[in-house]
């Protein structure tokens, strides 16, 4: 039999399990903590920053009292809403702040009336468009042809390649990427398109108070250095009902959130980080005491003061290993199932950051608690190393 | 010579008086000597032992072993040379719990790299009539079993000194008396054994006697 370091370290650990299980749970929890918040964490910046990306434009202008006046369509895509006055849009698009302006139709198909799902509708002018197609030509290189759906990543398009509105198919002609938000679940179509759409519903009976003329939002871009507040000004002095919302704006609450909830993380990973190095090594120091005649029978038997802060190194490296290895399973567990339910859950944009970025979480997620046991360990196996055999052999003589 | 011990002083303090537990002992262990060393309790016999054993440095004096002066070695040679050339069982029991008997006993060839010190361990353990319990952990065993894995464990290498303290305290008449057989065998084989004791058998058994009185050793 081989009894070296490691394997009295194996079976002081395997043959205590209690003392064991105790300090494995708790490196366990930490490397949950570490993987699960660090990937919510990067998702979210994810999620973020693609939908930051996308949205492509610096001012939205929307009809007072809609419901994007909340949490913005481009986050939240319930589509609800009054109208903007008919001629903003001419006179956006000849203001002198103003490089670009396109219009957006939205619309919400109700629950069952056409389609298996309520469907949100996004219709964009192609001709001023300058977010959604420079997005779709991505993924699409020969166009939208008239009468075609671009749709979200989270549609089912089935066999078939297309949807159904109103009894009428509509081929799809891309799918896209996921953007992490509602907008994965919305339809987009050039006004053409949502005529047609509109000409389906009518057919069967449905009629609309609005009609695709009508705008829901405008989007701007603005020329460099043009000033905001004096393009607020100016549109509302000529128009009522009209909410001017910069990108800085729809992304601040949302923002905030994201910050908040990653502030957390870090603020909890921190605490696990000194309650689990404090934990340890409590309860290293304490079993050590407990154990200082094993200690001194190795070292009567000819081990050195290095071999004894080895065995008491290696048990920790045992158990921390170990540890970290059910906490990151553990963690994935929580994570990725759970994730889905988030998005839904929280409303907040929500994308898995890239491969390399998910592997670096779980390297941290193994290395820092696996090396929290030794560190923790590190002190007590110094105590260990000088302890006195005689004088600990002698302790309680007689 | 093997093992030479002069002028050895070992000194406590208790409450705040010192005095010396060991004074200016000298002593010469030789191959194929059983020494035996009488004494009451408290006279000084451990210390002087962990002494010998290179657990405990003395305050003057020195210890060699084959001309090697012990504590001048660092730690690394003197745990080897405790290791390989020294037997020894402390008086209190102590072994460890989450190994079994003969793990427990085979330890010191782990530490020095041997494998395969199976055998060997397992026939010192029948010798000392504890082999059907080998597979046991420690914390089955009664108090003479566990002094017994301590002479086991001492004798798995064949260390040329072994210095053995109390060795029949907690045994019964019968396994006293192998207890010391086997050490009077061990010293005719060669080996510089070291003795302390109550035990009357000492005087039966032992090729040198000693007795030590407040921390005073002389010849008896
Ligand atoms: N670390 C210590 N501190 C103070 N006194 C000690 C210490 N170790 C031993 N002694 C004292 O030294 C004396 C000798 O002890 P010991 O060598 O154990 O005697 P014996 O083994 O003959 O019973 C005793 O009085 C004991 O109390
Ligand atoms: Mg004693």
């Amino acid at each position: 039999m081989n009894l070296n370091t490691t394997k009295i370290a194996f079976l002081n650990s395997w043959r205590s399990p209690f003392r064991s299980i105790g300090l494995l749970v708790l490196i366990a929890v930490f490397s949950t903590v570490i993987l699960a918040g660090g990937l919510f964490s990067l998702s979210l910046d994810q999620g973020l920053s693609v939908v930051g990306s996308r949205l492509g434009a610096d001012v939205i202008l929307i009809p007072s009292g809609s419901d994007i006046e909340k949490n913005g369509l481009f986050l939240q895509g319930d589509t609800k809403q009054n109208f903007l006055p008919q001629d903003l849009l001419k006179f956006v698009q000849s203001h002198s702040g103003v490089d670009q302006a396109t219009p957006q139709h939205y619309f919400t198909t109700l629950g069952t009336s056409c389609c298996e799902k309520k469907v949100s509708v996004i219709g964009f002018d192609p001709k001023s468009d300058f977010v959604i197609l420079p997005w779709i030509r991505q993924v699409l290189t020969k166009g939208v042809p008239a009468g075609s759906l671009v749709v979200g990543s989270d549609l089912q398009i089935g066999s078939k390649n297309s949807i159904r509105f109103f009894d009428q198919e509509f081929p799809v002609a891309a799918q896209l990427e996921p953007v992490g938000n509602k907008l994965d679940q919305a339809v987009f179509a050039t006004t053409e398109t949502v005529a047609q759409i509109r000409a389906a519903a009518e057919k069967k009976g449905y009629h609309f108070v609005s009609d695709e003329s009508e705008v829901s939002a405008i989007l701007l871009k603005l020329k460099k250095g043009a000033d905001v507040n004096q393009l607020s000004q100016d549109i509302h002095f000529e128009f009522d009902g009209v909410q001017i919302f910069e990108r800085k704006d729809m992304f601040g609450t949302i923002e905030k959130t994201v910050h908040l909830f990653q502030r957390v993380s870090w603020i909890l990973a921190g605490f696990f980080l000194v309650i689990a190095i404090v934990a340890l090594s409590v309860s290293f120091s304490v079993s050590a005491n407990a154990r200082k005649k094993e200690f001194a029978v190795i070292r009567v038997v000819g081990g050195t003061r290095k071999k004894l802060r080895r065995i008491v190194i290696a048990e920790a490296a045992l158990v921390s290993s170990v540890g970290a290895l059910v906490g990151t399973l553990f963690g994935s567990l929580v994570f990725f199932p759970f994730r889905v339910w988030i998005v839904d859950v929280f409303e907040v944009p929500f994308l898995l950051p890239p491969i390399l970025t998910i592997v670096g979480v779980y390297v941290v997620a193994l290395i820092v608690p696996f090396a929290v046991g030794p560190l923790a360990a590190s002190r007590v196996a110094f105590r260990v190393g000088n302890l006195d055999a005689y004088q600990v052999l002698r302790e309680g003589e007689r | 010579m093997i093992l030479n011990a002069k002028n050895l002083w070992k000194r406590y303090s208790r409450r705040g008086e010192t005095f010396a537990a060991v004074q200016d002992v000298n002593l010469e262990a030789l191959p194929g000597e059983l020494t035996v060393i009488f004494g009451k309790s408290g006279s000084g016999k451990s210390t002087l032992l962990s002494i010998l054993a290179g657990l405990n440095a003395p305050d003057e004096g020195a210890v060699s072993l084959n001309g090697k002066d012990l504590y001048s070695l660092n730690d690394e040679e003197l745990s080897r040379v405790r290791n390989l050339n020294i037997g020894y069982v402390p008086q209190n029991d102590a072994s460890l719990p989450n190994l079994t008997v003969l793990e427990n006993v085979i330890l010191p060839a782990a530490l020095a790299g041997l494998e395969d010190a199976e055998a060997v361990a397992q026939r010192i353990l029948n010798s000392l009539d504890i082999g059907q319990l080998a597979d046991e952990y420690p914390s089955k065993l009664s108090g003479g079993e566990l002094r017994r894995v301590a002479l086991a464990r001492a004798l798995v290498l064949s260390p040329e000194v072994v210095i053995a303290d109390e060795p029949t305290s907690n045994l019964d008449d019968e396994n006293g008396e192998l207890v010391f057989r086997i050490l009077a065998e061990l010293s005719r084989n060669g080996t510089a054994v070291i003795v302390s004791t109550h035990d009357p058998r000492g005087t039966e058994f032992g090729d040198r006697l000693y007795t030590m009185k407040g921390g005073i050793l002389s010849p008896s």
